[in-house]
C-alpha cells in the first residue's frame, strides 16, 4: 500500500475523479449518507483547489482509503455545517488547526466493512498517520474532525491522542461530536 | 523547563472553568469532583465484539456507553463504557475501561497531568459517583 497526498492539481492524473467515485461508493452507497451529489461521484463545496487529499492505494491502483484536509482559516465542514457541535464556542480559525473530513478506509473488494471497524485496520492507522504528517507539514498542531462518538474510543485504542472539543449532540439517536487529534511524533501504535 | 499550562489561582471552581487553546478544559482533580454532572445519553454498545469487549467485558455481557455533561459554558463532557452486573441482589453498572472527556487535569502548580493520568483520575472520580441507576433508567426508557 502507498499513500499519496496533495491538492487536486498535484495528484497523479486520473486519481482525483477516482477519489470522487470511491467516496460515492463508501459514503453514499454503503453508509447511506444523504448527500446532494451527482450520480457516481461525491464532491462538495469543500473540495476546492486548496483542499489537501490523502489517499491510500494498492499496487493495482485501487483506492483503499482517503481523507481530506482543510485549513480552518478557510470555510470547513465543522465551522460551516456543524457549528452546533461546538455548543456556542467559536469554531477554530487558526493555521495550526486543520480539519480532517471524509476520512475512511474501506477496501471495496472486502465483503465485510463497518464504519467503526475501520479504525482497527492497519490501512486506517497508516492513513491517519499520513494525514497527521501531511497536516504537520502544513503547520498544523492538531486536527479537528466531525465523527460518530464511538470513533473516539477507537482512535485512542489505536494510540492516537484524541479528545473531544465539546459535548456530543444526538443525531437520529446517535451521538456525534467534534474531535481533536493531536499531531504528535508518536501518534498511533506502530503495531497496528 | 515546564511551564504551567494555565495560571493556577485561588479563584472558585466556577471561575476556573475555561477552555484552553488546544480544546481542553484544565481543572484540578478536586475541582472536577465537585462539578454537577448531568446525564446526556446512554446506550447499548452497537458493536460489542469490536469495541467495549476488548476492554475486558465478557462475551455474554451487556455493555454500553454513557455520556455526562456540565450545564455551564464551556461544558465539560465525559463519557465511559459500562458493563451490567449485579450488586447486592440488584442490577448495577460498573465502569469499563478509560473515561473520555475534554478535561485535562492539572496539579496544584498548573502543570498538565497528561491524558493518561487524567483519564485514570477521572475514572476514579466517576467510580465514586452514583451514576448507575440513572444509566439503567435511561436504558430502560430507550430500549
Amino acid at each position: 500500500m502507498q499513500v499519496v497526498s496533495g491538492t487536486a492539481a498535484g495528484l497523479p492524473p486520473g486519481l482525483y475523479p477516482q477519489v470522487a467515485s470511491y467516496r460515492h461508493e463508501v459514503f453514499v452507497r454503503r453508509l447511506g449518507w444523504q448527500l446532494q451529489t451527482p450520480e457516481g461521484i461525491e464532491l462538495d463545496q469543500f473540495d476546492r483547489p486548496d483542499t489537501v487529499y490523502i489517499i491510500a492505494r494498492e499496487d493495482d491502483g485501487s483506492i483503499t482509503g482517503c481523507g481530506r484536509l482543510l485549513p480552518t482559516t478557510q470555510p470547513y465542514l465543522l465551522g460551516d455545517v456543524f457549528p452546533q457541535l461546538l455548543h456556542g464556542l467559536a469554531p477554530p480559525c487558526t493555521p495550526d488547526i486543520w480539519e480532517l473530513s471524509r476520512f475512511c478506509a474501506v477496501d471495496l473488494h472486502e465483503r465485510v466493512n463497518t464504519p467503526m471497524g475501520q479504525f482497527s485496520s492497519p490501512v486506517t492507522v497508516q492513513l491517519l498517520k499520513a494525514a497527521l504528517a501531511c497536516a504537520a507539514a502544513e503547520g498544523a498542531q492538531r486536527l479537528i474532525t466531525v465523527s460518530p462518538l464511538g470513533v473516539e474510543r477507537l482512535l485512542r485504542r489505536a494510540g492516537f491522542h484524541a479528545h473531544r472539543a465539546a459535548p456530543p449532540i444526538i443525531v437520529d439517536g446517535h451521538p456525534l461530536f467534534a474531535c481533536y487529534i493531536e499531531v504528535e511524533p508518536c501518534s498511533g501504535n506502530t503495531s497496528q | 523547563m515546564r511551564e504551567p499550562s494555565r495560571a493556577s489561582s485561588t479563584t472558585s471552581a466556577v471561575e476556573r472553568i475555561q477552555i484552553s487553546r488546544d480544546g481542553y478544559i484544565r481543572l484540578l482533580p478536586a475541582t472536577f469532583s465537585k462539578l454537577p454532572l448531568v446525564h446526556l445519553i446512554s446506550g447499548l454498545e452497537e458493536e460489542p465484539d469490536s469495541a467495549a469487549l476488548s476492554s475486558g467485558a465478557r462475551v455474554s455481557a451487556i455493555v454500553g456507553y454513557t455520556e455526562w455533561v456540565t450545564t455551564e459554558s464551556p461544558a465539560i463532557t465525559i463519557g465511559w463504557d459500562w458493563q451490567l452486573g449485579a450488586s447486592g441482589g440488584s442490577a448495577s453498572c460498573a465502569r469499563l475501561g478509560e473515561v473520555r472527556s475534554n478535561v485535562m487535569l492539572v496539579d496544584a502548580e498548573g502543570y498538565d497531568l497528561g491524558p493518561q493520568r487524567s483519564s485514570e483520575l477521572l475514572g476514579t472520580a466517576i467510580d465514586d459517583m452514583p451514576w448507575s441507576d440513572q444509566v439503567l433508567s435511561a436504558i430502560r426508557d430507550r430500549y
